[in-house]
């Protein structure tokens, strides 16, 4: 009878685990963004980014967003199973525009970078 | 960031892994069982597989899901058509009779769409070489042809000649790669030591057995590892490795 029972876990009950851990895992995203300290901090740090750039405060702007990129630097290697490669390279590439953009003091441009980086930041989960 | 190679090996686990959960669950027909549908199905899921497994561009979840529609998809065709007659003509076709007492029906071939010389190489597949020979042949949903020979150039059976046979079931393996299987051993209401007994009324020692089955009229197979006396004849007239 515990035979049966173990047999019939190993045999139903096991598969379908890995099979909804996989699921889980390839759609870690969401659970990232929402528990992980790194994955919490990032839309924080973006309106606080977004702030600063309209009070023109452009040296507290930039420290800002270099520890948004380091946050990020962390984050990637957990996302990387449940995102695609090109959403990953869409932020980075944004964030690095943007620091461009602070260094030269760009307003606009700076604000507009900042709303393709709340795009992108969603973009990651589709 | 982790290197594309890295990502490539976890993604090619997950989908190897999930293929093989998920094909055991579809069950055991080989690919000559298998209708034109599900052939395509079968390319298909592996089709995804692939793709999870090596293209970064695409989200693995969307792929993955996409996996399992598919052969949730499959697996719910397959109990319909179990259940539902109509709806398994419908989903895996019907049988065509292309030859009828002795007669190829013409336009049972334009319907399979089959030419005359797709009809004359499955029969000499089936070891027929001469239409003459047919009664009946009947392209099966798989693609495969069923010939019934005329009763002629049947071969003889002992029920044709009213001999009585003794009953030949399955033969029960005992021993495989040097081991003994227990199971087996009870199922046949045997021990052991009764094994051990035949060895020994054999000359041969358990170690020494490499693969030993017993068939329904009692008789006791054994195949040694080492093959004494017998020399390998080599057909290879390639001398390379093989």
């Amino acid at each position: 009878m515990k035979k049966d029972i173990v047999l019939k876990v190993l045999f139903y009950f096991l598969p379908a685990a890995v099979i909804v851990i996989f699921l889980v895992i390839l759609n870690s995203f969401g659970f990232i963004k929402s528990y992980l300290p790194a994955g919490k901090q990032i839309p924080a740090a973006i309106d606080n980014i977004e702030n600063l750039i309209i009070e023109e405060a452009w040296g507290e702007a930039l420290q800002e967003e270099e520890k948004l990129q380091q946050n990020w630097n962390k984050l990637v290697p957990l996302i990387q199973i449940s995102t695609t490669e090109e959403n990953i390279k869409d932020f980075t590439r944004t964030l690095n525009t943007l620091e461009g953009y602070l260094r030269g003091k760009e307003k606009g441009l700076s604000l507009a970078e900042v709303q393709l980086l709340r795009f992108s930041w969603q973009q990651l989960e589709n | 960031m982790l290197p594309d190679y890295f990502l490539v090996i976890i993604r090619s686990i997950m989908a190897a892994f999930s293929l093989l959960i998920l094909t055991r669950a579809l069950g055991k027909k080989q690919i000559s069982q298998l209708n034109f549908f599900e052939y395509v199905l079968g390319i298909t899921v592996g089709s995804i597989a692939a793709s999870m497994s090596t293209n970064l561009a695409n989200r693995a979840l969307a792929e993955y899901v996409g996996l399992i529609t598919w052969v949730v998809l499959v697996f719910l065709l397959e109990v319909v058509a179990m259940k539902n007659r109509k709806l398994a003509k419908l989903i895996t076709g019907e049988p065509i009779i292309l030859i009828q007492n002795g007669k190829i029906m013409e336009d049972r071939l334009a319907l399979a769409r089959y030419s005359f010389d797709d009809l004359i190489e499955q029969l000499r597949e089936k070891d027929v070489f001469s239409l003459s020979d047919v009664e009946f042949a009947v392209l099966e949903t798989d693609g495969s042809l069923s010939v019934l020979k005329k009763s002629q150039v049947q071969p003889l059976t002992p029920k044709d000649l009213n001999i009585n046979t003794q009953y030949q079931g399955l033969s029960i393996e005992l021993i495989s790669e040097g081991q003994i299987i227990k199971q087996n051993l009870q199922q046949i209401e045997k021990d052991e030591e009764w094994l051990l007994e035949e060895f020994k009324s054999r000359g041969v020692s358990l170690d020494q057995v490499a693969y030993g089955a017993i068939d329904t009229s009692g008789r006791l197979y054994l195949d040694l590892y080492k093959d004494e006396g017998i020399k390998i004849i080599d057909t290879s007239d390639y001398e390379g490795p093989n």
